[in-house]
């Protein structure tokens, strides 16, 4: 009959809440019961209660420390034979060293449960060896009566031992002991043939002793009859009180050898020799590149538990050949199609980066994404439809500016042409100008001219007064020569000297004439009088020369009628200057006009672009419109297309059961995309395989990608190597763990619960 | 001392623990930088949003498949991986650790420094 199997208690003391809840939970997994405490005192209250079957302690604890702990359970008889490990983050020799002479040990943080579960596993087995020794060394000095056991053999003769079941009571109890824990499953196979060895020798020797004590019964029953007698002497009473004494010096001596608690003196801790890592088998082996299709998993959590080493890294190590784990695939064609069809760039997912809005469900990112392509493909489409001109909605008018942009230039040319005309207009406008201030030029010469003849008409009053003094004095020389009317010759010689002095004095009028006019055209007048003067002196000479002085009241009349023709000339003059003012104010309103007119048909021009200008905008804006029409009535049915699709989705999930555990195995099948469900059912106890789930497929399909690509994102920020290989999440029931296989094939998920 | 320096120093010891752990960031759940111990050529703000904005995503997906409460993230790379700590659903800490696997000697230190923050 088997024993039920009872399970070890472990007293845990770590301070640390979350570690300690950890190894508890690791160790209840073990099959191991656990009493976990903060401290040592709650450890020392704990002991009171109940002494467990090991003791697991931090080696940093607060107040009393892990080390006063120690030494006070191995001073105290009745907690000093259990079991100790001390769970340290670094290696320290000086403890391993300290602990080792009480069968202690510690074990490192940086080791994996596993091996920790392993260590512990052999530690106890050990253990339960060793306390089966002691106990059978104590059962055996227990089971000698007292004052003879320790007799030296020479002093007394040998008596034979009653055959009972105290000698062999250590060997089965020992036996028990690693029978019980061969049972639990837990004792490697090494540790189970040590202690099996040990069983053999121990049996062995337990044998010829029981033969030994068997043939020596006779002899001993017969020597205590006759020898020991009811009152011993005197001295045999001292000496059996010696040897008494010395038997109790040499167990004492014994137990020191074996047990003594001898407290841990720990010094500064030696420099950590740490070990090499271990190459540990991978807990998610799926290379990228590696296909989980070999994968292999129990058809029954039973079946896995009778193979005693059931655990969920094992699925990866092709240990079960009954029921194939399918998976987890998806290619990236499918993606396209089924989720985002209208994707036509070949960006490799991974490298696609997106920005997750994670206030929306994953059917509007979904959508969003399906319209974000779908702005690219109208782009494309675009390049065959106008002209290999990439528009987008956004480019649109931008377009629509430049097909503008073709009557803008021929603005340029109207206008440049405008201007050109206007430049016309200036050079004209400047030429009338040019002449208008010749005009004026002339006029002022003009002006200056009929000044000029005003001054000389001035000029002749002055010497008309003048020649009425030289009159005078003609007169007076006619007197004179009338008188003497001698020599007409020298008289006339005379009349020359003095018309020579006259025209002299003349002149020196005229001078004083021309220091009253103005500067330059003193000059002019001075010039011109002096040429009219030198006419009029010169007809005056003429006049004198011809007539001789006679007649010179018709010089003067003659003189005086000049003067007056010239008034009248100098009259006609003015009013010619007027008329050319008149005709060049009138020029200059014709070019005032002209201009107005020439504005007037620039602003019409500009007025005829312009309204080109908004028939073609008009026009641009109603291709554009209709575009627009046709490319959201496509968008429409696409996402109604989309809907359907889901919807077909949807109605296939809705006999999905609830599950603990699922992994989500995905691949693409002659352009349909299967989905296997494999789940462990907790209350039926057993895996279920379920078919096409497309819904979950394409769910988990949007999650993993938009995983995968949060993922790539964290690297990137942080700047180091971009390829995710996996993804684990853990949450209080379960493990999810997303694995990326390759670029072509995205990833694969399994859903573990914590128990397992 | 103030609030921030608490866990900057808190930060700053789980460093000073792992030599393999690269960089730190203490986010709240409005995606605020509390605390961080970052290389020079990070963006500050980009390491405060975007891991924040991850575990969000991760925990609200997850709920779909029947699983609650995320605890925790590890986005595993070559040679390096990322781990995304929930502390009471107020709090996210990053780490980003340059070994490949995860030791119960981290998981530890970051366990402590995790209940030194709660405490703090």
């Amino acid at each position: 009959m088997f024993r039920k199997k009872e399970k070890k208690l472990v007293l845990l003391v770590d301070n640390f809440d979350q570690a300690r809840d950890i190894t508890k939970t690791y160790l209840e997994t073990s099959d191991y019961k656990v009493i976990a405490v903060s401290n040592a005192i709650d450890a020392m209250a704990q002991l009171e209660k109940k002494l467990p079957n090991l003791i697991i302690s931090e080696i940093e604890l607060p107040g009393q420390g892990s080390i006063s702990f120690y030494n006070q359970l191995k001073t105290q008889k009745k907690t000093r034979f259990i079991p100790f490990i001390f769970y340290a983050r670094k290696d320290n020799e000086r403890l391993e060293e300290g602990v080792k002479k009480f069968q202690d040990i510690v074990i490192s943080k940086n080791l994996k449960w596993k091996e920790v579960s392993e260590i512990i596993e052999t530690f106890l087995a050990k253990r339960a060896v060793l306390k089966a020794k002691s106990f059978r060394v104590s059962k055996q000095k227990a089971s000698r009566p007292q004052g003879v056991q320790s007799r030296p053999q020479e002093m007394q003769p040998r008596r034979p031992m009653q055959p009972s079941q105290n000698v062999q009571s250590p060997t089965l109890k020992q036996q028990e002991v690693t029978r019980q824990t061969a049972k639990q499953g837990t004792i490697s196979q090494e540790t189970i043939s040590k202690v099996a060895s040990s069983q053999v020798k121990t049996q062995d020797k337990v044998a010829s002793s029981q033969v030994k004590t068997q043939d020596m019964v006779k002899p001993l029953a017969q020597t205590q009859k006759n020898v020991m007698p009811r009152h011993l002497p005197k001295q045999q009473v001292a000496t059996k009180q010696i040897v008494k004494k010395q038997v109790e010096q040499t167990e004492a001596e014994l137990e020191k050898t074996v047990y003594e608690p001898k407290e841990i003196v720990l010094h500064a801790p030696l420099p950590s020799t740490r070990r090499k890592k271990r190459k540990i088998h991978m807990e998610f082996p799926i290379e990228p590149g590696e296909s989980t299709r070999g994968f292999l998993i129990p058809p029954s959590n039973l079946e896995a538990e009778l193979r005693n080493d059931f655990h969920f890294s094992n699925f990866l190590h092709k240990k079960y050949d009954v029921l194939t784990f399918e998976p987890l695939v998806i290619p990236n064609t499918g993606l396209r199609e089924k989720i985002r069809f209208e994707i036509e760039s070949e960006e490799s997912l991974s490298d696609h980066d997106f920005i997750l809005d994670l206030e929306e469900d994953t059917d509007v990112f979904v959508q969003e994404e399906k319209k974000s392509e779908q702005d690219e493909s109208k782009k494309s489409h675009y390049l065959d439809d106008i002209e290999d001109i990439l528009v987008s909605l956004d480019d649109e008018r931008e377009d629509a500016q430049k097909a503008i942009e073709i009557p803008e230039d021929e603005q340029k040319i109207a206008d440049d042409e405008t201007l050109d005309e206007e430049a016309d207009d200036e050079t004209s406008d400047e030429e009338a100008d040019v002449e208008t201030l010749d005009e004026e030029a002339d006029d002022e010469t003009s002006d200056e001219e009929a000044e000029d003849e005003t001054s000389d008409e001035e000029a002749d009053v002055e010497t008309s007064d003048e020649e009425a003094d030289i009159e005078t004095s003609d007169e007076e020389a006619d007197d004179e020569t009338l008188d003497e009317e001698a020599d007409i010759e020298t008289s006339d010689e005379e009349a020359d000297d003095e018309t020579l002095d006259e025209e002299a004095d003349i002149e020196t009028l005229d001078e004083e004439a021309e220091d009253e006019t103005s500067d330059e055209e003193a000059d002019i007048e001075t010039s011109d009088e002096e040429a009219e003067d030198e006419t009029l002196d010169e007809e005056a000479e003429d006049e004198t020369l011809d007539e001789e002085a006679t007649d010179k009241e018709e010089t003067v009349v003659k003189s005086k009628e000049e003067i007056a023709t010239e008034k009248v000339e100098a009259e006609i003059a003015t009013e010619k200057t007027a008329e050319k003012e008149t005709a060049a104010k009138e020029a200059k309103e014709e070019t005032a006009t002209e201009k107005v007119e020439k504005e007037t048909a620039t602003e019409k021009v500009e007025k005829e672009t312009v309204t080109e200008k908004v028939e073609k905008e008009t026009v641009t804006e109603k291709t554009a419109g209709k575009e627009t029409a046709a490319k959201e009535a496509k968008e429409e049915t696409a996402e109604k297309m989309v809907v359907e699709k889901v919807q077909a989705g949807a109605t296939s999930v809705a006999s999905i059961p609830k599950i603990s555990s699922h992994s989500i195995a995905m691949e693409e099948e002659e352009d349909l995309l299967k989905t296997k469900l494999i789940y462990y059912n907790k209350e039926e106890d057993q895996w279920i395989q379920e078919m096409d789930h497309s819904f979950q497929k394409q769910e988990f399909a949007i999650w993993g990608y938009s995983a995968f690509s949060m993922a790539s994102l964290c690297f990137k920020i942080m700047k180091m190597n971009h390829v995710v290989k996996n993804i684990k999440l853990e949450t209080l029931e379960n493990q999810i763990v997303l694995t990326k296989i390759d670029e072509k094939h995205i990833y694969s998920a399994s859903v573990v619960p914590n128990e397992l | 001392m103030t609030e921030q320096a608490k866990y900057n120093q808190i930060l700053q010891e789980l460093k000073d623990q792992e030599s393999s752990i690269q960089a730190l960031a203490l986010v709240d759940e409005k995606g605020k930088l509390y605390a961080s111990n970052l290389p020079e050529d990070i963006d500050v703000d980009a390491v405060s949003s975007v891991p924040y904005f991850a575990f969000s995503m991760f925990e609200k997906e997850l709920s779909k498949f029947h699983s609650s409460h995320l605890k925790q993230i590890k986005i595993q790379g070559k040679e390096e991986y990322i781990l995304l700590c929930s502390i009471k659903k107020n709090f996210l800490l990053a780490i980003w650790v340059a070994t490949k696997e995860k030791t119960p000697q981290l998981q530890q230190n970051v366990a402590s420094a995790i209940s030194k923050i709660l405490g703090a």
